[in-house]
């Protein structure tokens, strides 16, 4: 029987937990060793795979953003490295590494743990930085190794270079969801974007938001042209982050082929993510100005993704279909559709008219989650006489 | 001659696949401690024997006999294609960069191999379909060796790996972790032509059955002499398509059938089950193979004494084999065969004669050799079912009961995570992310998903590296 005080496991409390049932038992695999469970800690291994941070590739890295100045993703700013069996991985004076544990450990309700390093390890000396084990966790643990070392230490997958301990709680959690660091099975990232609360550690100047959504050659260029050079705003597109994503897979970026991209991202990473993403960028983050227009809005998550912001209003340009086509047809983009049967399909797809799945294009759903919707079937002037009207709605509401 | 895309790629990834294997065995050479030649001089007779093949692929077009211009136009454009695409293929598996789904897989199948025969070098690497060769490269390079340099000795290869299983399955796939039971079709190749199993059956059971003499002597509409060729030439290539089947269901069990049976179900290959000059259509495929492993997997665990919940889930992994027979009937595809439609017709006829009967003498040559260690064994199914409390709490497959003692093999972990997958339908709540989201939400399936992979790779890496640990340790 477990002991149900608090206090740190010893290893008869640690193998009685391990024997519990699989629903809240302690679970580490594999133990390859009777004496990898000490008096009071678990010995914990090197797993196969390492990340190492590609200082090559990358500029300058903001705590606050997820890509870096140039727009590359900190996941992409790692250097992933496998070690076999037996086979040598050096660690140079100064470097620092993440590496996963080979142990994946399941902790139940009851328990919390640290991890920290050996002191054998401590004494080469490589600096482990300590992990804490939350109730409930699963996973690989994921260790920050750097060398204090003059000179370069071989290390080899197995290797035993942490400890962990593992307390029991003076009463059991009641449930538990998955944090952002559960369930990774190798060394992962730092994942910061899961503060919720760093959306209140912006710059002290809040930007004033026009969010710009539009059907098919409806003259949202035409309005971003306005609001960027007549009342210097700085222009960001949700379309950008879709754009970047068909060059990185080496798509052509016409329309129906971003359409396509926007839908699977949304598909696979959640409907708000381009407007997440957007919002984690080095451009967004550091930005000065106080007047900001994103264009791009396709799907109401990524609406209220943007709401979440303090001043955001979002203006929807619309326009007849003919007038529309006629203006496609006079610009003659690259990538925008030849045919009018061509353009009615893309526009259908575009306002979701058509069988989609949840996550696919839908302007006009948008379209009704508008601050003020402008109907652009007039002259030029008509028009920036709206866009203007909107603008000092927002800049000055009183 | 090259006669279609389809074949020119085949041709292509074939001659690149020898290639392969031998800059696999350049480097191995390399890496050995040879007293004479040197390494060196040994790599650089190698890479004559590679220019040489390289050569031989540009002769082509001079030494068949081409009938008009357009003929020869199409064999320049193949050979040059073939030979700009074998350069990016070496470039690209040489530059490939492993990722950790894909180790977990190709350290497994290496371990295949090695069993099925000591020394084997298992090269698996993404391209752009399922393919694969076995080359015996000692009888390949001693042939090249003598033409360029006959002074070269005896003693040369000496200790180097013999055989190579080259593997190669489309990119895309490469974090599916669940899918990739279906290269044990593949591995199933190398023990046929190593084994020669497929050649024992074509030779006893079906070239020299009367069926088929009297076939060939037939006065049917199909029987012209390149229909006939053509037709035996199918019937060769289907049971050897066949006999690679059995030994994948034999290597892996049921996932095997249950991941080919999603394979043929992607949305890249849509129609009707077809049949070609090379495969027998899948729907015959996939009833054979459910069949076996019904017979060779499921049957013994059925009268074992099991716990309730063992027997529940057994009995589901049946009727869900059962089902993957049931599903894949459909109208059948024979417009790629060869001549009319009654040729076509005819050919296939003799083609599904000869298939339903070598299946029985298939099963009972697999059910003889079921005793070899690199097959699946009941125990490891029975194993499969234990290790479903695992992944309901969000758990590695990696560890049996403490009773059970031992290591999950990685049969057990592949099926334990195709029951699991299959019975749950990614309903499973443990695998649900934080974030608010609907759990019907595609982002959230496909998340739960990807965490289910990445689960089941690091239970294959954990079993390796647990049965290598004990390994060397001589325990």
């Amino acid at each position: 029987m477990v002991t149900s005080s608090a206090g740190i496991l010893t290893r008869v409390d640690i193998q009685k937990y391990m024997n519990r049932p699989r629903k809240d038992c302690l679970f580490i695999s594999p133990i390859l060793e009777k004496d990898q469970i000490g008096e009071t800690s678990i010995d914990l291994r090197l797993g196969h795979h390492f990340i190492i941070p590609d200082i090559a590739r990358i500029g300058m890295h903001n705590a606050f953003a997820q890509t870096s100045e140039d727009g590359l993703a900190l996941s992409e700013s790692y250097r992933s490295v496998f070690v076999h069996y037996g086979e040598d991985f050096n660690l140079h004076p100064g470097q620092s590494v993440l590496v996963g544990t080979l142990e994946y450990v399941g902790v139940p309700l009851d328990l919390s743990g640290y991890v920290t390093g050996r002191s054998s390890i401590s004494r080469m000396p490589i600096l482990i930085s300590t992990a804490t084990i939350h109730p409930g966790f699963r996973g690989v643990i994921t260790l920050a190794l750097t060398s204090m070392a003059a000179n370069s230490i071989t290390l080899r997958p197995g290797l035993r270079v942490a400890q962990m301990q593992l307390h029991r709680l003076a009463g059991a959690v009641r449930s538990k969801t998955l944090s952002r660091y559960d369930m990774t099975t190798g060394p992962a990232p730092a994942q910061l974007d899961g503060d919720k609360d760093l959306r209140f550690l912006t710059p002290a100047i809040e930007p004033i938001i026009i969010g710009v959504a539009s059907t098919l050659g409806a003259g949202r260029t035409t309005a971003l042209d306005y609001l960027r050079e007549n009342r210097g705003f700085k222009s960001f597109s949700l379309a950008d982050i879709v754009k970047q994503e068909a060059v990185r897979s080496g798509v052509p970026t016409t329309r129906s082929k971003l359409q396509e991209i926007g839908n699977n991202l949304r598909a696979t990473r959640g409907c708000s993510y381009l407007a997440e993403r957007l919002r984690s960028t080095w451009a967004w983050q550091t930005n000065k100005s106080p007047y900001v227009v994103v264009d791009g809005f396709k799907h109401p998550k990524e609406v209220l993704e943007f709401r979440k912001q303090r001043r955001f209003h979002l203006i929807a340009i619309g326009a007849p279909v003919e007038v529309r086509w006629m203006r496609t047809m006079k610009l003659r983009r690259l990538g925008d559709p030849t045919t009018y049967d061509e353009f009615l399909k893309l526009d259908a797809m575009d306002r979701g008219l058509r069988t989609r799945p949840e996550s696919g294009l839908c302007v006009d759903e948008v379209f009704k989650m508008a601050d003020t919707v402008i109907t652009n079937d007039g002259s030029t002037e008509d028009f920036y006489r709206q866009i203007e009207g909107v603008v000092q709605a927002v800049l000055y509401p009183h | 001659m090259l006669t279609s895309s389809d074949t020119a790629l085949h041709n292509v990834s074939s001659v690149g696949h020898r290639i392969q294997a031998c800059l696999q065995l350049v480097d191995e050479l390399g890496r050995r401690d040879y007293p004479s030649p040197s390494p060196r001089g040994l790599a650089e007779v190698l890479r004559r024997i590679l220019v040489r093949l390289f050569s031989r692929l540009d002769e082509a077009s001079s030494d068949t006999v081409v009938s008009n211009y357009q003929d020869v136009l199409m064999q320049v454009h193949t050979i040059n294609y073939a030979t700009i695409a074998l350069a990016k293929l070496l470039e690209s598996v040489k530059n490939a960069q492993i990722s950790p789904p894909l180790a977990a897989i190709v350290e497994a199948y290496e371990d295949i191999g090695d069993r099925i025969v000591h020394g084997t070098q298992t090269i698996i690497y993404p391209q752009w379909a399922y393919n694969a060769s076995y080359i015996d490269a000692m009888r390949f390079l001693r042939e090249w060796a003598d033409v360029i340099s006959p002074e070269v000795g005896q003693g040369i290869f000496q200790g180097a790996p013999q055989h190579f299983v080259v593997i190669s399955f489309p990119a895309i796939e490469e974090r599916n972790i669940l899918r990739q039971a279906v290269l044990a079709h593949e591995m199933g190749h190398f023990v046929d032509e190593t084994k020669g199993v497929s050649a024992k059956i074509l030779k006893g059971k079906v070239f020299g059955s009367d069926d088929f003499s009297s076939f060939l002597s037939s006065d049917s509409p199909a029987a012209k002499r390149t229909v006939l060729q053509l037709a035996t030439r199918m019937v060769d290539n289907w049971i050897r398509e066949l006999t690679a089947d059995a030994i994948g269901v034999c290597l892996l069990g049921p996932a095997h059938a249950f991941s080919f049976e999603e394979v043929v179900r992607l949305p890249v290959r849509p129609g009707p089950p077809r049949a070609t000059l090379t495969h027998p259509p899948y729907s015959l495929r996939i009833k054979h193979m459910v069949k076996l492993t019904q017979e060779i997997h499921l049957k013994p665990l059925q009268s074992m004494r099991l716990k309730r919940g063992e027997r529940h889930i057994l009995n589901n992994v049946s009727d869900m084999l059962s089902s993957l027979a049931t599903g894949t009937q459909g109208q059948l595809r024979i417009s790629d065969l060869p001549g009319s439609e009654e040729d076509a017709r005819a050919i296939y006829a003799i083609g599904e004669r000869v298939v339903e009967r070598s299946a029985q003498v298939l099963r009972t040559e697999m059910e003889k050799q079921k005793g070899e260690s690199y097959f699946c064994r009941p125990l490891d199914i029975l194993h499969a079912i234990q290790l479903q409390p695992l992944l309901e709490n969000g758990l590695p497959p990696s560890e049996l009961e403490s009773d059970s003692g031992g290591v999950p093999s990685f049969a057990a972990i592949m099926n334990s995570s195709w029951f699991f997958f299959l019975q749950h339908e990614l309903d499973y709540s443990y695998f649900e992310s934080s974030q608010g989201e609907s759990p019907e939400e595609p982002s959230s399936v496909f998340k739960r998903y990807q965490r289910l992979q990445a689960l089941i790779s690091k239970a294959i890496e954990i079993s390796r590296f647990k049965a290598e640990f004990s390994r060397r340790k001589g325990t």
